[in-house]
């Protein structure tokens, strides 16, 4: 039975914030997805760097360590090498036309007006930089048909493939060139990042220099639906000052497509199959109520402007439910959180970034007018899309599809894990069983899977009452 | 200046020039507009002649500096213009434009500060004109002057104002602090800040030591020369003659130990050499052959150089939006690589204060022995 939803909260314009990049990772995650962002940044030269000459990505492998319900938790390593070069003491040259006038108004501004410097000091006016503005220093943004071919490979694969030859993309050749300066990075800690390390060999540039970085990631992918596969997709590298290096890296832990691609399409489905199969609690009609909510928000970046947008997440938390009697529907309200990962347009600093909108949000539900709670709800965002409309703004549109069952098929059924919402068991059972362990207030339990490979998004959430 | 149509400006000069002697002849002479007042002169052709000067501050402060070149022009410096009075016996006229002042005229050019021998010239003048300067300002009190720090000047010795000199720099060290903090916490997000907070632990170091040492050397105030300092160091307020350095005006002056000034003109026209050791060398011996360094000053001025005041002008500037970021990162950047420059000069010029210079002295005294 399908049924349309209202939307009730829905303002003009949503702003986006971006969050503080953090180090040495940030993560964003997302039904079936999440998104690991990198991070160092390190003063690594003892003279003002000159020159940014590339960066390689000479390692980069990921596997499944652990998986927990529908949730997989993937551990991997990475091993990155900035090749840059250092100013001579003699090349420092500088302008010194302004020299004098300006030590002249530092002398002029300490007889007076010290009141008034000190109160501008103090309010520290902050200023962003434009989209259009150039940094000073030099920049290497990567895509991921930039990369050695083989960066793209889990663990398990990565030794065999390392013996073929790599072909064509100019990836390979950077990985061999950087293979040969490699030397002293054997026995290098995991998780730390190496010094700069003076080149000695007599072709090389005078005051060339590298900088490599050796660390483990770990991430974990919630609500995986399929086959799982991490991906380096971008890497960015960059000068943020004159002795300082900045390097980035987005992973991307999202459903192997050609994988999928491979597997057979699957057979069209009935009217009733298409539900979760969580939901299949009750035959009697009625007593199922599924409604999809189509969504379109306009989105506007605040302080900072996407130059592309890698993906889009949704997050849901704090359910509430109660029941209009007026309408004679329920009333779910919960705290929405919509992330966006993005490169920023901007040069001269970090440049993966992450911002988010953070709101209330209430949907009435229609329930066959009972004004009984429903013993499961699950929410499921269909793919999102983003699509530019002017500079910063965004407009969003998703189709969110909500489940809602009133009465449970077998209730005895299994515990679920923790942390998503829902689930269990009516007075009866409790009475029935051993005293099961105390819960924390507001626990909820979600219904096991069937399978946690298998495409399985709609969650299983019962009240207990 | 303020522009005044030119009938007005007419009436003005003739106004002034009929305050002044008959026998100087300024009725007959033609009148050149300069940027702070007129040439006069009899043939247009020649310099020789007088210099009509247009000031806009305070009176108070005009009548003390007119007082102060008067003092060390009495006494020989001839490095500063001879004052000519009203025939009242006024050293300047108080009018609704402004103060007005009249001075001899000297033939010269405009000094070229980026050549090698300007600078040491320029020191030398510098030296002469505070070679008699270092002492009480007459009545021993001041007024209209604003000098870094509370109270108001008027309540406190010329000890008490050069100390609050020192506390000034120690604020504007201090104010550094907090942008640091703010772009530490909060993510910088330009070039500029980027640079502050890569650059600030180096720089307020810097500050803070070059700071103790100027404490260290001018905690006894007494053996540290303080005065009358010229303020308006810019080329334009000099004058090159035949002779030497001339100094046009010292209407702008500040209170302070002497050696700042000494400071300031490298600080100023220095890095118009590179920072060269020879150039600064040279400048310090001609001050000091004009004004002896006493061994606090040349604390002092190894300290005072060393102090990263420019860093703290572009923060200034930048909080106060009067600059864009990128220009200023641009200019923070050129600072820092002089400042590499810098280190190097200051290096060789403390071992040569030190070292080199007691050796000198020590043959000096052998010689004369």
């Amino acid at each position: 039975m399908m049924r349309g939803l209202e939307r009730l909260e829905a303002g003009p314009e949503k702003l986006l914030c971006p969050e503080k990049h953090s180090f040495p990772w940030q993560v964003l995650a997302a039904e079936g997805e999440s998104w690991l962002i990198l991070r160092w940044k390190e003063k690594v030269a003892d003279r003002p760097i000159r020159q940014l000459k590339q960066v390689v990505l000479e390692d980069f492998c990921g596997e499944l360590t652990a998986e927990k319900e529908s949730a997989q938790l993937f551990c991997g390593q990475i091993r990155l090498k900035v090749d840059y070069e250092e100013n001579g003491p003699d090349q420092l040259t500088f302008s010194a036309e302004q020299a004098w006038r300006e030590e002249l108004m530092v002398e002029e501004r300490s007889a007076v007006e010290k009141g008034e410097e000190n109160s501008l000091l103090a309010q520290l006016w902050r200023r962003q930089a434009e989209v259009t503005e150039k940094s000073l220093f030099p920049s290497l943004l990567l895509n991921g048909n930039e990369l050695p071919k083989d960066s793209f490979l889990p663990l398990g694969e990565k030794d065999t493939e390392e013996k073929k030859e790599a072909t064509g993309a100019a990836g390979a050749k950077e990985r061999t060139k950087g293979e040969e300066t490699v030397g002293t990075e054997e026995g290098a800690e995991v998780g730390k990042t190496t010094g700069a390390e003076k080149e000695t060999g007599a072709e090389k540039t005078k005051g060339a220099r590298t900088w490599k970085v050796q660390a483990p990631w770990r991430c974990w992918v919630q609500e995986c639906a399929g086959r799982i596969k991490p991906v380096c997709l971008k890497i960015h590298g960059a000068q943020v000052g004159l002795y300082t290096l900045l390097l980035e890296v987005v992973i991307k832990l999202g459903e192997d497509k050609e994988e999928s691609s491979d597997r057979p399409p699957k057979p069209q489905a009935e009217p009733g199959a298409e539900l979760p199969s969580a939901f299949r609690l009750t035959k009697e009609p009625g007593k199922l109520w599924t409604s999809v909510r189509e969504n379109k928000l306009l989105l506007r970046m605040e302080d900072d402007a996407p130059a592309e947008v890698l993906g889009v997440a949704v997050e849901r938390a704090f359910p509430c439910f109660s029941y209009d009697t007026q309408e004679q529907k329920l009333v779910w309200e919960y705290l929405r959180r919509l992330s966006v990962i993005y490169v920023s347009a901007r040069e001269g600093g970090a440049r993966f970034g992450i911002a988010s909108h953070l709101e209330k949000e209430k949907a009435l539900l229609e329930n066959g007018a009972e004004a009984l709670l429903p013993v499961a709800l699950a929410a499921e965002r269909e793919k999102g899309e983003l699509t530019p409309v002017y500079e910063q703004t965004f407009l969003y549109s998703e189709k969110e599809r909500f489940c809602l069952a009133m009465e449970l098929e077998h209730e005895s059924e299994e515990r679920s894990a923790p942390g998503a919402w829902g689930k269990d068991a009516g007075g009866e059972e409790l009475s029935k069983r051993e005293a099961p362990p105390r819960c924390k207030p507001c626990a909820r339990w979600l219904k096991k899977a069937n399978g946690s490979r298998e495409k399985q998004r709609m969650t299983v959430i019962t009240i207990k009452v | 200046m303020k522009e005044q149509p030119k009938k007005q400006q007419e009436d003005l000069l003739a106004q002034i020039r009929s305050q002044y002697e008959p026998e100087l002849g300024l009725e007959g002479m033609s009148a050149a507009k300069m940027k702070d007042g007129w040439l006069l002169s009899r043939d247009p052709e020649s310099e020789a002649g007088y210099a009509l000067w247009e000031v806009h501050k305070d009176p108070e402060r005009v009548r003390l500096a007119l007082a102060w070149q008067e003092q060390v022009k009495a006494k020989g410096c001839a490095e500063v213009l001879t004052i000519r009075k009203t025939s009242q016996g006024e050293s300047f006229i108080r009018r609704e434009e402004g103060v007005f002042y009249l001075t001899e005229w000297v033939a010269g050019t405009p000094p070229e500060m980026d050549k090698r021998e300007t600078l040491p010239a320029v020191a030398r003048g510098l030296a002469a004109l505070y070679k008699h300067n270092y002492l009480p300002v007459p009545g021993g009190q001041l007024s209209g002057q604003q000098l870094p720090g509370e109270p108001a000047p008027e309540e406190l010795s010329l000890d008490e104002q050069a100390g609050l000199w020192l506390k000034g720099r120690q604020e504007k060290l201090t104010e550094l602090l907090k942008p640091f903090h703010f772009w530490r916490e909060n993510g910088a997000t330009n070039d500029f800040e980027r640079l502050y907070v890569e650059n600030f632990p180096d720089l307020y170091a810097r500050g803070q030591e070059a700071l103790e040492k100027i404490v260290l050397a001018g905690a006894d105030w007494g053996n540290m020369p303080v005065g009358f300092l010229l303020a308006n160091l810019a080329a334009e307020n000099f004058w090159q003659t035949r002779e030497g350095i001339v100094i046009l005006r010292t209407t702008d002056w500040q209170l302070g130990p002497l050696i700042s000034s000494l400071a300031l003109l490298l600080k100023m026209y220095l890095p118009l050499q590179q920072w060269n050791r020879e150039v600064a060398r040279e400048t310090i011996r001609h001050y000091r052959a004009c004004l002896p360094l006493r061994p606090s000053e040349k604390q002092y001025l190894l300290a005072d150089l060393a102090f990263p005041s420019r860093f703290w002008l572009y923060t200034r500037q930048y909080c106060a939006g009067q600059e864009k970021a990128p220009v200023l990162a641009e200019k923070l950047k050129n600072y820092l690589y002089e400042l590499t420059w810098q280190d190097q000069c200051l290096t060789d010029l403390e071992q040569w204060l030190w070292e080199e210079e007691e050796a000198e002295q020590e043959k000096e005294g052998r010689e004369k022995l």
